[in-house]
């Protein structure tokens, strides 16, 4: 697959797990790559755009056994960007699944 | 490559690409190492599944590029303002280090004090004559005294030690986009067997009336209200 392609795919995948909860980068990274095989590193930069998008903000909690770690926490305007993506990625991949359907010998 | 040669390399195309707050992406890339490997995962295998850095660089340059103007302008008019508000908190914060400074060393000379009243040493001659008796109960109260006041310069150390760490954190967080938790101004609570609190009334109580009956003994022995006169300590 395409590696930009991927990644804008990527993006909503991000916005979709932090839409419920606050992540450790690290957990995003070991979530993803369950999903797909793109390389672990890849994920930290594009959670810094989202930052610098505003759709994501971060903050440092303090544990009681080592350092403090950095959470991703999804933004009101992150969470409105992850319903209009949701909707238009559903609703493509419908339109190409029914495109497909019509042209797949298997 | 290993972790070290992983985040240096990382580091230096960082640099290389113009980022800013590398510290902050690279402690992102050392958390996931030390997380992997607490998983089992050798050094060589994580840095292997993670991008290359000059790669990863390049994708932080990439993102980086929307704000950058924008954000440097920014952080340009906010160190300004930043630098005065400083130079303000330095100045008080400077009076709070003053004060506890000022009371330990009270509380220091109040232990020299007892020290020379408890063994009759009169250095330079600068106390006045009392009879042992009366050092004694004046020993005792400038001891209270003083445990009081060591007591009382803890707490302020510790409360301005909190307040200066609040101030920093504040400051950080202004040039990092708020990323740390606020601090609170009251320091977390101390556990200690003793009631420091308590020991400081007890002893601050202790300290008043000790001098007060002292006071009261050396009139009765000297007949006067006024017994200093009675020892010329004035001649």
């Amino acid at each position: 697959m395409d590696i930009q392609y991927k990644k804008g795919v990527l993006k909503l995948c991000l916005l979709s797990l932090l839409n419920t909860d606050d992540w450790y980068g690290y957990d995003i990274s070991e979530a993803l790559s369950k999903i797909t095989n793109i390389s672990d590193g890849t994920v930290y930069p594009i959670l810094r755009k989202m930052k610098f998008e505003g759709l994501v903000n971060t903050y440092l909690s303090e544990d009681s056994n080592g350092p403090p770690r950095k959470y991703y926490t999804i933004t009101t305007l992150g969470k409105e960007e992850f319903q209009k993506q949701a909707k238009e990625w559903l609703e493509f991949c419908e339109a190409v699944k029914k495109l497909i359907k019509e042209n797949y010998d298997g | 490559m290993d972790k070290k040669g992983y985040l240096s390399l990382l580091r230096s195309e960082l640099k290389k690409a113009g980022i800013t707050e590398i510290d902050d992406i690279l402690e992102e890339y050392r958390t996931h190492f030390e997380l992997k490997q607490k998983k089992g995962k050798t050094e060589e295998e994580i840095a292997r599944k993670l991008a290359s850095p000059e790669y990863i660089a390049n994708e932080y340059a990439q993102s980086l590029n929307i704000t950058s103007n924008n954000e440097k302008f920014s952080k340009i008019t906010m160190s300004i303002g930043l630098g005065f508000i400083d130079v303000i908190m330095f100045m008080v914060l400077i009076i709070f280090v003053g004060w506890v400074i000022v009371l330990g060393a009270f509380s220091l000379i109040l232990l020299v004090l007892s020290f020379l009243l408890f063994t009759n040493l009169n250095i330079a001659n600068l106390i006045p004559f009392i009879p042992y008796y009366g050092k004694l109960l004046i020993g005792i109260s400038s001891l209270s005294l003083c445990i009081a006041s060591f007591i009382g310069t803890t707490y302020c150390y510790i409360y301005v030690r909190q307040w200066i760490r609040v101030y920093l954190r504040w400051h950080k967080n202004i040039l990092n986009n708020r990323v740390y938790p606020k601090l609170s101004l009251i320091p977390e609570r101390l556990t200690s067997s003793i009631k420091p609190r308590l020991l400081m009334m007890i002893t601050f109580v202790t300290s008043g009336s000790f001098l007060i009956i002292s006071m009261i003994i050396m009139m009765i022995d000297t007949n006067s209200f006024e017994f200093w006169h009675e020892w010329n300590w004035f001649q």
